[in-house]
Order: C-alpha cells, then sequence, then structure tokens
C-alpha cells in the first residue's frame, strides 16, 4: 500500500513510528530503565511521572509547532516561514519576562506572561491580516524585531540574576509545562483535525489566493482562520515550554519533500513528525552532558540551522 | 449568460471603466483588447467575483453577483490568468487533480490535449514558462464550468501550441460555452473573435462585432499605433525605413 | 548664606560633571568665591565621593563606615536602609555615564571593570577599584581593600577581624560532613550552582557536598531525576520568587519524608558582602538540628 496517498495508513505507521520512539525515549535518562519491566517502584515513579509527561509534552508541542509552520507557510505563501515569523514568541517572551519583573514572587505568572503576550503579539499581527501575504509577512518582521527590542529593554531591567532565568525560559523547557498535558494532547488532535479539514482548501492556496478563489474557496475567510489557528496553536505551544526554533520551519518542510505537497498528508506527517523530532531533541538535551541539561531550544535550532540551509542549497540546485 | 449594466470598474483611485452594458451569450468568444493597465485583467476579475471595487451589476445566469457564493460562483466560471507561484513543488498531475475536482477522465484528456502525459510527474517549478502556461489552459479545460475567462492564454506559447489553444477555444465555443478572453495579438482576436471589448484605459469602453471592431479606424486611436491591413490580416505598420522609430505614430 | 554657598556648590558639581568649559567671566568670579568658601568651610572636601557599582559592595561601604561618602548606587543595592535612598545610576552590566559623573564622583567601586561605562569613568579621572569575591576568603580580603582605598582602613580591619573570626569558629565547628546537598537556584526551569561559583564555595565552607559541585558551569540546568540520583541529604532553596511550601512538598514527594529541605534569604548567601556570615552561620544552625536527627 503506498502510504503516500492513502492517509490512513500514513497515519498508523507514524503513529507506530512515534510510540516505538518514545518507548525508546522514556527508557534513556539519567540511567536507562527499561520501560517494560521497572525495577522498583522508585524506576517507575521516574518512568510515568517524570519522563512520560515529558516525552509527551514534547510531543504534542513539537507537533503543534509543526502544523502551525505549515500553516503559517502556506498562509504566507512562503515555505520559509516558521511559527515565530509574525512575532508571537517574541510578545510571549516580552510577556514572560514583564511577568518575572511585576510579579516576580509568583512562578505561575511567567506562563499567564506569555500566555497573555502571545495574544497581544497575535491581536496586533490580526489587524494586519487583511495585507497581503508579503506585507503581512513584512509586518511580521518587523513586528518580531519590536518584542525583540521591548525584550532588550525588559532584560535591562532584570537583575543580574532574573537575567540567567529569561533567558532559561526564552531557550525552551519541556520538564515544566504549565498547562496540563491532556490539555495539550487534545489540542494536538484538535489542531491536526482542523488541519485535515480544511486540507483540500489549503492545498488551492498553493495556487495563489486568486486561483484559489477562483476554484471556490473563500480566501479572505481561510486566511483569517488559518491566522487564528497558527497563532493560537502557537501562543499554546510557547505557553507551554517557552520559545522553541526550527521545529516549525524544519519539519513541514522536510515532510513536503518526502511525501509532495497535498496537505492531507503533510500535516498527519508534520503533526507526528515534529512530535517525534521535539521527542528526539529533549531526550538529547537530557542526556547529552548528563546530569546537567542543555536547553532543548537551543539544539533545536543548533541542529535546524543546517538542515535548513542544506534544504536551501538543495532547492536552488 | 453573463449580464454587465453600468459596470463601473476602479482599482484604487483609477477609473478603469466608467460605464459598460454588454451581453454575453453561450457559443461566443468576446475578445477584450485594451492597452496595458487599462483594466483587462480587472475586468476579467471581476466577472469572477475576485474584484469587488465596482459599482453597477453583473448577472450570472439570473441573479447578481454579489449573490452566489465563492463556491457557486467556481461551478458557473473558470478563471485562467497568472501563472501559480512553485515555491512548495506541486506537481502538474497535482495542480490539475485540484481543478478537476475528480472528473479523472477529463484530465487524461487534457493531459492528451497539451502533450503533458510526460510531464506529469514532474514539479511545476521545473518547468519552462510555456510549458506551465499549457498546464494551465489544461487546468481551464478540466474545470468544466459553462463560462471561460481567460487572461492572456497563448501568452508564453510558442506558435504550434497558440493555434491549438485558439483552436480549443473556438472548438468549446462551439460546444456551447462562453469564452471571455484577454489578447494583445490582433491575428489571434480576429481568428477567434464573436465580439471584441476594447477599454481605451481611460475610462472609455466600446463594444462591437470582431469585424467592426477590428479595424485601424478603431484601434489606432487606442493603442497609438499605425495599423494596416483588415480582418485577419490587421496588423500593426512596420515601416523599418522609418528614421529611429519601429512603429509610425498614429 | 549658607543654605546658598550649598546650592552653588551643587552647581559646581553640576558643572564638573558634564566638564563643560566655563566660558563667561561672571561665570569664573561667582566660581573663585565659592572655591574659597570652600576652602574655608568643608573638612569633607578631603574624603572620596564615591559610587558603590554593586549591591555587595555597597553594604561593604556601609558596615565600614564610608555610607556618608557614598553617593550614587546602582539597582538592587538595597541594603542597608539608607542605600535606598541612594540616586541611581545604572544597573549590573552598565552605568549611566552622564549621571554617574552629574554626582562628581571620585572613586567608583565595581565588581567588573569590563562593566560597561567604567572605562570612560576612568578616562575622565574617577578612581576604579574592583572587588569581585569569588570565594568566602576574598570577601573579607576585599573589605580590608576597600576599606584602605577609601579611607577607612581600621573599620575595615576591624570588620574583616571579627568575620574571620566567625567564620573560623564555624569552620571549627563544622565537621567536614560532606553531607550532600542539592541548591535548587531556580524551579523552572530546575538551576543548580555548579564547580565556579560563589555558592559553591560557600556550601563547601560550611561542611557540605554539593552534588553538581563538579559541574564545569556556572548555572547548569538539571533535571528533578539526577536530583535523585544524586541523592542529596539536604535541599537548600532560597526564599525568592517561588512558593516555599510547594517545593518542599515537591522535594518530599520524590526524596522521601526525611529530606531536609532549608530555605534561606539569598541577599545573605549570594552577595559577598558582610551579611554572608550571619547566612552561613544560619545554614550552620540548620545543620545542627540535622546531626541530632541521625
Amino acid at each position: 500500500m503506498n502510504i503516500r496517498k492513502n492517509p490512513y495508513s500514513l497515519f498508523c505507521v507514524l503513529l507506530l513510528i512515534s510510540l516505538a520512539v518514545a518507548l525508546i525515549a522514556l527508557g534513556m535518562g539519567e540511567h536507562w530503565i527499561n520501560p517494560l519491566s521497572p525495577s522498583s517502584d522508585m524506576e517507575s515513579r521516574i518512568l510515568w511521572e517524570l519522563r512520560w509527561p515529558r516525552l509527551l509534552t514534547a510531543f504534542a508541542v513539537g507537533g503543534m509547532l509543526a502544523l502551525a509552520g505549515a500553516w503559517f507557510q502556506v498562509l504566507l505563501g512562503n515555505p520559509l516561514a516558521e511559527p515565530y515569523v509574525l512575532g508571537v514568541a517574541g510578545s510571549a517572551a516580552v510577556g514572560a519576562v514583564s511577568a518575572m519583573i511585576f510579579m516576580p514572587d509568583a512562578a505561575w505568572a511567567v506562563s499567564l506572561g506569555a500566555f497573555v503576550g502571545a495574544w497581544v503579539g497575535i491581536t496586533v499581527v490580526l489587524f494586519f491580516s487583511r495585507l497581503g501575504s508579503a506585507r503581512l509577512l513584512l509586518a511580521g518582521v518587523v513586528l518580531a524585531a519590536f518584542w525583540a527590542a521591548v525584550l532588550m529593554l525588559l532584560i535591562a531591567l532584570l537583575p543580574e540574576r532574573g537575567v540567567a532565568l529569561a533567558y532559561a525560559w526564552m531557550m525552551g523547557d519541556l520538564s515544566n509545562s504549565a498547562l496540563p498535558i491532556w490539555l495539550l494532547m487534545l489540542v494536538w488532535a484538535a489542531a491536526l483535525a482542523c488541519g485535515l479539514i480544511l486540507s483540500l482548501s489549503l492545498d488551492k492556496l498553493l495556487l495563489g489566493e486568486k486561483h484559489a478563489a477562483a476554484l471556490g474557496v473563500n480566501v479572505p475567510h481561510l486566511r483569517k482562520l488559518l491566522l487564528l489557528l497558527a497563532s493560537a496553536v502557537t501562543a499554546l505551544a510557547v505557553t507551554a515550554a517557552g520559545t522553541i526554533g526550527f521545529v516549525g520551519l524544519v519539519v513541514p518542510h522536510l515532510m513536503r519533500l518526502l511525501l509532495g505537497s497535498l496537505h492531507q498528508s503533510v500535516l498527519i506527517a508534520s503533526a507526528f513528525g515534529g512530535g517525534v523530532l521535539l521527542m528526539l531533541a529533549d531526550t538529547a538535551a537530557r542526556t547529552v552532558i548528563s546530569p546537567a541539561e542543555l536547553p532543548v531550544g537551543v539544539l533545536t535550532a543548533i541542529i535546524g540551522v543546517p538542515v535548513f540551509l542544506w534544504l536551501l542549497l538543495r532547492r536552488n540546485a | 449568460m453573463i449580464q454587465m449594466q453600468a459596470l463601473r470598474v476602479q482599482r484604487g483611485d483609477k477609473q478603469l471603466i466608467t460605464s459598460l452594458t454588454m451581453q454575453a451569450k453561450k457559443g461566443e468568444v468576446v475578445v477584450v483588447l485594451g492597452p496595458n493597465g487599462a483594466g483587462k485583467s480587472t475586468l476579467l476579475l471581476a466577472l469572477t467575483g475576485l474584484h469587488a471595487d465596482y459599482a453597477g451589476e453583473i448577472i450570472l445566469q439570473d441573479k447578481t453577483l454579489p449573490h452566489y457564493s465563492h463556491q457557486e460562483i467556481s461551478l458557473q466560471v473558470a478563471w485562467q490568468g497568472e501563472l501559480p507561484p512553485t515555491e512548495f513543488g506541486l506537481t502538474v498531475q497535482q495542480r490539475l487533480e485540484m481543478a478537476c475536482s475528480g472528473k479523472l477522465e477529463k484530465l487524461a484528456q487534457a493531459l492528451a490535449y497539451f502533450e503533458l502525459k510526460p510531464l506529469a510527474k514532474r514539479a511545476l517549478g521545473e518547468l519552462s514558462s510555456g510549458e506551465r502556461q499549457r498546464v494551465e489552459i489544461a487546468a481551464i479545460m478540466v474545470r468544466d464550468c459553462p463560462i471561460w475567462l481567460m487572461d492572456e492564454p497563448t501568452a508564453h506559447l510558442d506558435m504550434r501550441h497558440q493555434v491549438d489553444c485558439l483552436k480549443l477555444m473556438k472548438q468549446e465555443a462551439e460546444q456551447g460555452r462562453l469564452i471571455i478572453t484577454v489578447l494583445h495579438d490582433l491575428p489571434q482576436a480576429a481568428a477567434i473573435a464573436d465580439r471584441v471589448v476594447v477599454l481605451d484605459g481611460l475610462g472609455g469602453v466600446e463594444v462591437g462585432l470582431a469585424k467592426d471592431m477590428l479595424t485601424a479606424k478603431c484601434l489606432e486611436p487606442i493603442f497609438h499605433v499605425k495599423l494596416k491591413g483588415n480582418g485577419y490580416d490587421l496588423m500593426p505598420a512596420y515601416q523599418k525605413e522609418y528614421h529611429g522609430e519601429l512603429y509610425e505614430k498614429a | 548664606m549658607v543654605a546658598e554657598v550649598d546650592n552653588s556648590q551643587e552647581k559646581i558639581r553640576h558643572c564638573c560633571g558634564h566638564r563643560q568649559p566655563a566660558s563667561n567671566g561672571a561665570f569664573f568670579k561667582k566660581l573663585l568665591v565659592l572655591l574659597l568658601c570652600l576652602c574655608s568651610t568643608s573638612p569633607a572636601f578631603a574624603s572620596e565621593r564615591i559610587l558603590a557599582l554593586a549591591p555587595h559592595i555597597c553594604e561593604i561601604l556601609y558596615a565600614i563606615g564610608a555610607g556618608k561618602d557614598v553617593v550614587g548606587a546602582v539597582s538592587y543595592c538595597d541594603y542597608p536602609e539608607e542605600a535606598k535612598s541612594l540616586p541611581r545610576v545604572g544597573s549590573y552590566n552598565r552605568i549611566n555615564v552622564e549621571a554617574a559623573l552629574a554626582l562628581a564622583p571620585t572613586m567608583a567601586i565595581v565588581s567588573d571593570e569590563k562593566m560597561i561605562g567604567v572605562q570612560k569613568l576612568r578616562s575622565l579621572g574617577v578612581k576604579i577599584v574592583q572587588s569581585h569575591p569569588e570565594q568566602v576568603d576574598d570577601v573579607l580580603l576585599d573589605i580590608r581593600h576597600i576599606g584602605s582605598a577609601v579611607g577607612q582602613r581600621k573599620r575595615a580591619n576591624q570588620l574583616a577581624d571579627s568575620l574571620q573570626k566567625r567564620l573560623d569558629k564555624l569552620d571549627a565547628s563544622m565537621e567536614n560532613l560532606k553531607t550532600a546537598v542539592f541548591y535548587e537556584i531556580w524551579p523552572t526551569p530546575l538551576l543548580t550552582a555548579g564547580k565556579h561559583t560563589f555558592i559553591n564555595n560557600v556550601l563547601q565552607r560550611i561542611g557540605l557536598r554539593n552534588v553538581f559541585g563538579d559541574v564545569e558551569l556556572e548555572a547548569p540546568r538539571v533535571n528533578v531525576e539526577a536530583v535523585i540520583a544524586a541523592k542529596p541529604k539536604i535541599i537548600i532553596i532560597p526564599s525568592e520568587k517561588r512558593d516555599v511550601a510547594k517545593r518542599i512538598r515537591f522535594w518530599k514527594k520524590w526524596l522521601g519524608e526525611d529530606i531536609r529541605v532549608i530555605s534561606v534569604n539569598p541577599d545573605l548567601v549570594h552577595r559577598p558582602g558582610p551579611r554572608l556570615l550571619d547566612g552561613m552561620e544560619y545554614l550552620a544552625g540548620q545543620l545542627e538540628g540535622l546531626q541530632i536527627e541521625h
């Protein structure tokens, strides 16, 4: 059976791969624990209370970022767009760091700040949504630069110890999701479902807005919906895990290379592929320099940038 | 089939068409002529429901355009225009499948007509502009809508495919389709036009039968080019001996 | 009359601060008169006007009786109480040279000479003294060093001597327990103190073994699993920006009810200043309880 053509078999194959990767990643950590037969009560607690929630968070966040990335790429007609391209990560970081400054004694305030910040960013972007793709992208780049500047301003106001924390948040962390795991998994599933429902319209949008409209797509509607959906998913991902770069850029791109550009398969593959990639990256982050950890967002960028440049060269060839 | 009543089209501050009233029936080929920027493409987009900046009425079958949903218009009207972007690596087959809404026999027929079968699995970005243009014409074929709006269908095509394309348009009109097309080549227009709409770029519009409109007298003031001949032979008067200028100013 | 002089004094300082060339004659005359007044009245003229450019430096200066000479500070110089009302000229990594000069300083004590603006100050004739204690012993050395730099050698030595005595007593009383400790700098993400940190040295001096004391990073990120594997007997939590009760519940859940969790005011242990011994003695006191338990 050709899994490129059949979404059900693609879904099943990817689900199996994800479970296999999750099982191996579950065993890895400070020391190897056989996930199928932990030898002590503490080992099974480490497996199911520490590693498993973290893996699920990584899976859901990775999948959400990859889906949002795929959406932003169609929306902006630019295969090199990513979820943070319109400055949502920047505004979320501004929110998080503001919370560190103005409500320094409440740990939960950071997540709330990130969420509120992300939505402020989205609202600003929505205001520009009637611009065409190229100008929307430009507006996004400028907004991202603006948020980066505000962020620098806020960081200058933080005490020395606070700066380390602000950077720690910005580099992404999957161990302490402020959002419950079930919610993240639900968002992952809902995002994939929405994507699949829209997939035919999304395909048509690949032909450009005029062609899509001529093929019966309500383009202004779809654009708004897509912008809202992609931004909301990005906001939740950022709230759960801080900013984790390049998953949203590289994964959909890679899936297009492997499976072609039709969205049914690209979206299914991105939702799982992003999840698997982030599970692997986070497992590496946990284990490479153990007992210390690497920040996962930095790791994905370090892997992501060369992959991205390689893709870019290949496209040119 | 499609009716325009006191249609006034603008783009931004610019009045493209001040008042156009005409009716186009099935089986007709209507050619839209005019200088660059006169609003030919915009007129086609307005008829597709993609350019909302107009006053007056566009009546499709029995209802005005705003009474149709995007989906309903797309069943009536097929539009061919700019070449779609190639960044996302769509293949010829995929591009045509999006247009054919499941009618695969139509798709095979179109691939055959434009000799696209060997290219079917290739990505659009790997094709030449001429090949991509053939895909676009094939795409409008598979749409199977009663009205075809074609914006410079022969652009990028080599001579043989230009002829194929014009033949196709004529045939399809004879089988009952309405085709409204923008062309720049006067002999091509003369070859297929039943009626001609001329936009002068200043808001003025003239509509008439092809044989009345495709004359030097009618077109010279619009294009500011000296024309010679008539009907099928109508063409710019190239005057090589004329100093400095390739065309004689009208 | 006196009020007027004071006011004019301010003006001079202001002008000096901006290094404006005095260009008109009337101004010169005024200046001359004022200088005469100054010479005749002010013994404070001899002492320094000091910028304290880090919180621990500010604390040291006040503790050795040089507080009256401090004219400016940076953000987070919050102890003692008087320091809170000092004009601010920068934060932890940069100073505003113009704001600093407006205070007409003669000396700036910095924790890092590479701090933005410090070289500018030096080139404009302000004496630069550096104090960046990396170990507990350095704190005492720096107190003496700063004392001699600001003309309070005697009181600085007294302070350092008394701190040394307390430190010796602490060293003697703490057997080298090497009890394993985890220091929770931050809970989310979980950050701790690595090898080359002041905190690591503080922990060593009170006979504890930082379980991540061999990690070659300043503030390594670790995970709960790594902490469990390292089997600490004690968790130390700086009581800032977190719900300490919740953290205690958290660690008891993972390390068992026997785990000893101590919360401490971070300014007493992170800040290499005169209150350091208060913090160390507090921690040591908490540990005595622990020895009884075992």
